[in-house]
Parts: structure tokens; sequence; C-alpha cells
């Protein structure tokens, strides 16, 4: 289990990347969402020990480590958001040289590491540069250093980034399937990955933890509050304004909106049921983020 | 259209002056300028005119009047910016490759000249800055160590008029070699040392042939330093003091060792020439910039070129040689399909692979001449037919490419994440070190094994010093500097002076039959312990 104590990490005079992050992670998949900036990749480099907080500390299994970062080294996997790789190293040298790191011994790195390119689908390609790589195959290997280790904590950020929906929802199986008894800890824009494979949703704000529960509990906080209905183009500006509006579907007679409200905003207006990005806007309370899809 | 146009380069410029100004690198570079403008106003080193009566040297020096401080402050200036110019200004380019802003400058309706003509801008923006700093510097030291009244129309001047136009040719030989794909790394960074270094001795060379006053107009025109200018006004003043003087009739630099004697000049009109050679300098300057527009390429993803490997462009020409696996329709197994190996271990070691993977980094992706000329010095050394001098001088400065990246490269890739927050950060550390290591021993082995039979012991003391030094250098200055250039800059004058030049106190390599048996090899050895220490030092902060 890890556990964070009132992590906090200042850059410059009173810049603070995150403050007072009190956390508590079971195993399970934890999504982290928030807005940009809102601290997140902070907050996973403290977990990897690759930035040390200014306040707090963090505890893996009951040892500080703050003070002993080999503890967590030792059964982590990490992917982090810009992440780059060696161009002339092959897929398969690349991998090696990420197992020889991570301390693995011949046999078990070889084996981990043709089962991780069978899942991911990149066996034609271990051998080719990584210089010829697109940036979606370059994620994937990510995945797969993130992976070699059998990672007790694994720790993604944007797994999904760059990858087709295809690629993407082969990276959800993967991480549920690992999830089964070991601490994951995955940070995305893309709700509706969290959606899909988290237990738990840590939801950060300026730095700080809004909260951390089940997705269905932050779902049952929005009930009866996101409605639907058929507005005119004309009024979209408007209601953007006056509403948290989820998404807009583009009709011939209209834009059907999806606004989250306390109250009900039109008497046209039909009560839905709410997903996890309107319970993420809600708690975020960004306006005029949506998801415009024509029909 | 021409001011919009304008106004593009203007901004291209802006940026990226705004962007080298707010880095902290910037001040540790003005802190060092600032430091040689102190050391020249206090004599440390000098302009010197220099001659030998009855056996012994003679130097003439200028008392320090504004005058004398600018026009030497301006010489000075301008030999900085010719020979670390091009390291300070250069990058500009390559940041917009490895930083993405490339491909959305590439899709606007920017000329490639007015690009380029925007980061030149930029590049004289920081010389300005640079010689603002030398200039301010003088200024205050003059106030401190001068003779005479300050004057700071002509200290600034004189830096300005000789160091500003030298700036504007650097920038522009900056920009072309940065728009080639040949030029724009570690070829490009030897190329223009040994290119300034040419120009300055052979400009140096004419003009100490020739009589005072005598020094052919073509010539004074291709004065790039504004030696032959400053020859030119303080000559009469040095004749005042000593008349019988017969030496050179430029200056050069040196610490004015033996017998100094120093003669009154408080300035005068820069002659009619001078001014014309400073706009032509400019306008050469501004040239390179156009005609850097002929290699450029808009758009070169991630900052790395296309060139292929010898290994590549063999498996193109002849791919029955590498048959390779079938291509196959990829099949992608879900998790539930494959019995992932348990990993109970992790602390298996792995350093041996580890290494393996140092050394393929190091001797892989450079163009195909390079593969050749390793090969040629392995040939040479180990047949042991040459003069041993030059093939260890050439063995010291071939794998400049291996060595350079070494520290710098987990930067550069952005792996350093993946490294500390491994087990032990240490570990590939010590990899690369040995990679760097087993690299200059098998090129300094090759070519110094004659020294070693000969001499025996003090034969394998030197290849040990070397073997310590220039890996542990390279790591640690990349490490510490995060670019590749301090490495490159630092090694090639050290080079240029030890092995090449055979100065014995700073050949590490051993290419003078005089170093073995010496002190130097353990010198340079413990140094590159020490600085082996601080790479350390700096990982274990990472950590």
């Amino acid at each position: 289990m890890l556990q964070l104590e009132s992590i906090g990490k200042r850059y410059g005079e009173d810049v603070w990347g995150v403050q007072n992050i009190d956390l508590e992670l079971e195993p399970g998949i934890h999504g982290l969402l928030g807005p940009n900036g809102a601290g997140k990749s902070t907050l996973m480099r403290i977990i990897t020990t690759v930035s040390k907080p200014t306040t707090g500390t963090a505890y893996w299994n009951g040892t500080d480590i703050i003070d002993s970062p080999g503890t967590v080294r030792n059964v982590l996997g990490y992917l982090p958001q810009d992440f780059g790789v060696y161009p002339d190293l092959t897929a398969r040298e690349f991998l090696q040289y990420i197992a020889a790191l991570r301390g693995l011994d011949r046999k078990t790195a070889s084996d981990r590491i043709d089962e991780l390119l069978a899942v991911t689908g990149l066996q034609q390609d271990q051998d080719r540069k990584l210089r010829t790589f697109s940036g979606g195959m370059r994620q994937s290997v990510g995945i797969v250093q993130a992976l070699l280790n059998d990672p007790e904590l694994l720790v993604v950020d944007e797994p999904t980034v760059g990858l087709d929906p295809e690629k993407r929802v082969q990276v959800r199986n993967l991480l549920t399937s690992v999830a089964s008894d070991r601490v994951v800890l995955l940070s995305t824009h893309i709700v509706p990955d969290i959606e899909a494979t988290a237990n738990k949703v840590a939801l950060l704000r300026d730095g700080e933890l809004l909260t951390h529960t089940t997705p269905e509990s932050l779902i049952k906080e929005t009930e009866s509050k996101v409605f639907e209905y058929l507005a005119p183009r004309e009024e979209l500006d408007t209601i953007r304004r006056q509403y948290q509006v989820s998404s807009t579907v583009q009709q011939s007679d209209g834009v059907k909106v999806r606004v989250i409200t306390d109250d009900q905003p039109t008497p046209s207006a039909e009560p839905v049921t709410p997903t996890l990005e309107d319970a993420y806007l809600d708690q975020i309370g960004q306006r005029g983020v949506t998801h415009n899809v024509t029909q | 259209m021409l001011p919009n146009r304008a106004t593009s380069i203007a901004y291209v410029g802006w940026a990226d002056f705004l962007q080298r100004v707010r880095s902290r690198r910037l001040l540790v570079i003005l802190v060092v300028i600032a430091y040689f403008g102190y050391q020249l106003n206090v004599g440390t080193f000098e302009l010197l005119y220099q001659d030998t009566v009855a056996g012994e040297t003679i130097s003439y020096r200028g008392e320090p009047t504004s005058a004398y401080v600018g026009l030497s402050t301006g010489v000075t200036g301008a030999t900085i910016l010719l020979f670390f110019g091009y390291y300070i200004l250069s990058g500009s380019i390559m940041r917009d490759r490895s930083t993405g802003v490339n491909e959305l400058v590439a899709s606007t309706s920017i000329r490639n000249v007015s690009y380029l003509l925007g980061k030149w801008l930029s590049h004289v923006g920081m010389v300005i800055v640079l010689l603002a700093t030398l200039g301010g510097a003088a200024l205050v030291n003059h106030l401190v160590h001068g003779a005479g009244m300050t004057n700071p129309l002509w200290i600034l001047g004189a830096v300005f008029l000789v160091g500003l136009p030298l700036g504007c040719f650097v920038a522009g030989v900056t920009i072309f070699f940065q728009s080639s794909d040949k030029l724009n790394g570690t070829l490009g960074n030897v190329v223009y040392i040994f290119g300034a270094l040419t120009l300055l001795i052979v400009i140096l060379a004419a003009g100490s042939e020739q009589e005072s006053g005598a020094i052919p107009l073509w010539l004074r025109l291709g004065d790039l330093l504004g030696l032959f200018a400053a020859g030119e006004m303080t000559f009469d003043a040095l004749l005042a003091v000593a008349p019988e003087y017969s030496g050179p009739p430029v200056a050069n630099y040196g610490t004015g060792s033996g017998e100094v004697v120093r003669y009154h000049w408080d300035g005068g009109s820069w002659p009619q020439w001078f001014y014309i050679n400073r706009f032509g300098v400019i306008l050469l300057g501004i040239g390179l910039v156009f005609a850097a527009t002929v290699p450029y390429k808009r758009f070169a993803p991630g900052g790395e070129s296309e060139r292929r490997s010898l290994g590549d462009r063999l498996k193109r020409i002849i791919p029955s040689l590498f048959p390779g696996k079938t291509v196959q329709k990829t099949e992608i197994q879900t998790p539930a399909e494959i019995s992932m190996t348990p990993v109970t271990d992790r602390a298996s070691g792995g350093f041996g692979r580890l290494l393996i993977q140092e050394l393929r980094l190091l001797v892989r992706g450079y163009p195909w001449w390079w593969y050749i000329g390793a090969l040629i010095i392995g040939i040479v050394g180990l047949s042991g037919g040459t003069a041993s001098g030059a093939i260890v001088s050439i063995a010291a400065i071939w794998p400049l490419f291996v060595w350079s990246g070494m520290g710098y490269r987990t930067v550069q890739h952005r792996i350093t994440p993946l490294i500390v927050s491994s087990k032990q950060p240490l570990r590939q550390l010590i990899a690369e070190w040995m990679a760097g290591a087993l690299m200059t021993a098998a090129f300094l082995g090759a070519t110094l094994w004659p020294t070693i039979v000969e001499t025996s012991f003090d034969g394998i003391l030197v290849l040990a010093g070397v073997v310590l030094f220039v890996p542990s250098l390279a790591q640690a200055l990349g490490l510490w500097s995060q670019t590749r250039r301090v490495f490159e800059l630092i090694y090639l004058v050290l080079w240029y002076i030890g092995p090449l030049n055979g100065v014995p106190a700073l050949d590490f390599a051993g290419s003078t039959s005089e170093t073995a048996g010496t002190a130097t090899p353990l010198v340079f050895a413990i140094t590159g312990t020490v600085l082996f220490l601080g790479a350390v030092v700096h990982r274990y902060l990472q950590a």
C-alpha cells in the first residue's frame, strides 16, 4: 500500500505544484484526474522518487520512500508523460537496457520482453531501430518498459496518448490484467479510460486533492444534476456561459446539449444518467468544456 | 509585404532572444566574459608588441588609457567571439527541432530566409549582450585600474566597432552550420574551431611578414579581429618609446614575461579602410544566412537527421545479405492468452547487459566515413609503421563523437526519469563510463602500444591516464552542463595544445616521447578520477 502524508512541492518562492496531499492507495487501479496544471505529473514524480517533496512524506508498505527511495524503486514501473527512447537502439535492445536497469536476470527479462511485445503487437518490429517507430509505437514501447519488472507499483502518466482506439483498448485491458494485486496509478485526461479501468478516482485541482473515491460514488454525487435538451443553435453561447456544458450533439433542428446544473434548465430538459465525465466536470467546475458530436 | 516580412523576422528573433536570455546558463557565460575582461585589464594577458634585443625578449604594452583599454578590449572581444562565439550562439535551430517548434514554423507562411534572418538577429542580440558585458567590465576596470579620465565613448565604441561586426559574422557561420545536416553536430564544432584557428594564423602570419604601414589593402580588409587596425593606430606611439623596434607591426596576445616597456597612446582616428572592413564583415555574416537557406531543411523531425548508419545503408543496398525476419501480419495477443512470467527477483545484476547497451549507444549512429577512419586508425596503429606521435594525436581526436554524447545522452533522449527511478541509478553512470573507457582504451591502446613496449610501466601509466581522464571529462561535463558543446570546446582546445602541438604538460594522450615517465599521466589520471567523482555526485543529487 502507498500512503502519502501532507505531500507538498513548491517551485520558486510561493508557487506550489501540489500541496497538502493525503492519499492512501491500495491495490487496484487509481485514476488521477485533473485539469492541466493541477499537479498530476508533479505528484507522480514524487511517488516515483524522481523528485523530492518540499513537505510531507510517502510510505510504501510502511517504509518511508523519501528516506529510502530504493524501497519503491525496486518494485516500481514508471511511464513518464514526456518519456524518450534511444533512437539508435532497436526496441528489443532498449527494453533489455531498461530490464538491466531494473535488475532483472537475463532469462526473465527475455521472457517478459517477448510476452509484453506480444500483447502490444510489437513482435514484428522488435529488431527495428526506435528512430523508425511512429509516435504510437514508441508509446507502446513505453508501456512495455513500465511493465517489464512485473511492478508492484505501476505509475503511468497519459499512457494512451497517441494511440489509436484499438491500441487504447489493448492498453486498458493490459492495465486491468496486471492490477489484480498491485497498485496502479493512472493519470490521464481521457476520462473514459479511467471509467473503463479504475477502481478509485483521485481528483486534483490547483495542486490540491479534491476527493479520492470510487467512480460510483463520484457519479452518485452528480445524480439528478445532468440534463439533456434540444436548444436553438444561436443560444448555444448563452447556455455555455450559464451552465456547465458536458457535451453537444449537432442535429438538423438544433443542438442537443447536455448540461450539469442543480436545477432543471428548461421545462423540456430531461434528467439523464450521469457519466464519470459529467461527475468530473461537476467537481472541477469548468465552464465551456464540451465534446461536440455532429449527427 | 516587406513590412510583414520584417515583422516576422523581428518576432522570430525576439522570441529566440528571450528564450536565450532567460536561461541561467547565460549568467555563467556573462560571468566568464566579465572575468576575461578583468584579467585583460589587470594585465594577466594583454596585446603586446614583442621584439628580441640581444637575445632577450622585450614586450611593449600600452598604458591603460581609455583609448588603449577600449582598443584592447575590443580586439579581445572579437577574439573571444571568434573562438567561443560559435559554441555560445549555436543551438537555436536545433532547439526548435527538439521542442517541436519547427513543425509549427514549417506550417506557417514564413519564408526560410526570414526564419533564418530572425535567428541571426537573435544571435546578434546575444553578441550585443556579451560585448556590453565585456565593455561594462572594461569601464569598471578602467575606473579602478586605469590611467587618465575614463571615457565611456572610447571604451564602448571600440568594443562594439571591433567586436560587433565579427559577432555578426560568427552568427552567420553559426546559422549556416546549424542549417546543414553535415555540420550541425560534432563535426561542425571541430571544423569551426580549426577553421577559426587557421584563419587567425594565416592573417597573423601574413601581417607579421609585412613592414609597418605596408600591409596591403586586401590583407587589411581580411582583418577580422582588428589587429592590423590596432597596429596602425598604436605603432607610432610604440616607436616614440622604442625607435629601434624591429619586431612585427602587429600586436599579439601574451603574458608579458621578461622586460616590459609601456608606451602611451591616447587614441586617434580609426583608419578609413577599417570601416569598410567592418561593413564587409557584417555583409559576410548576412550573406552566410542567405547561403544557409540552401542546406536548411524546413522540417526535420525530432532534430534527427535523415542520415543512415553504415549498417542501414548496407541493408538497403544488399538486402539479400540481411534477410531478416519474414514480415507477417501482426497478431496481437490479449493478456489472458499469455501466461506472464512472474518476476520474483529484481536484484539479479544486469550490469553486463547495461554495459553492452551503453557500448552500442557509443558506437552507433555515425556517418560511414567515421567507421572507415576508425578502422584505418586501428590498422595503422597496430601495424606500428607510422610515427607514433601523429597517429596517437589522430586517435585522440577521432573518438570525439563517441565521448561527446556521454553524460548528455540521457538528457537529450529524456531517459533520465527512468534512470533515477531505478533501484541503482549509479549503475548506468558506471556502465556508461566503462563503455567510454573501453572505447578510449581501444583507440589509444592500438596506437600507444609501441610506447608501452618501449617504456613498459611508464607507457601503461600513459594509457591509464588517458583512459581515466577523457571519458570522465566527457561524462562530467555532459552531466553538469547538459550539452555536448562544453566538452567538445574544452577537449578540442586541450587536444590542440597538448597532443597535437606536443606541449608535454598537456599531452594527456602521450603523443610526444617526453610524456612517458613524467608526472603528466598521473596528473590526468587523478583529474579524471576527480571528474568521475563529480559525475557521481551529480547523479547522487539527481537521485
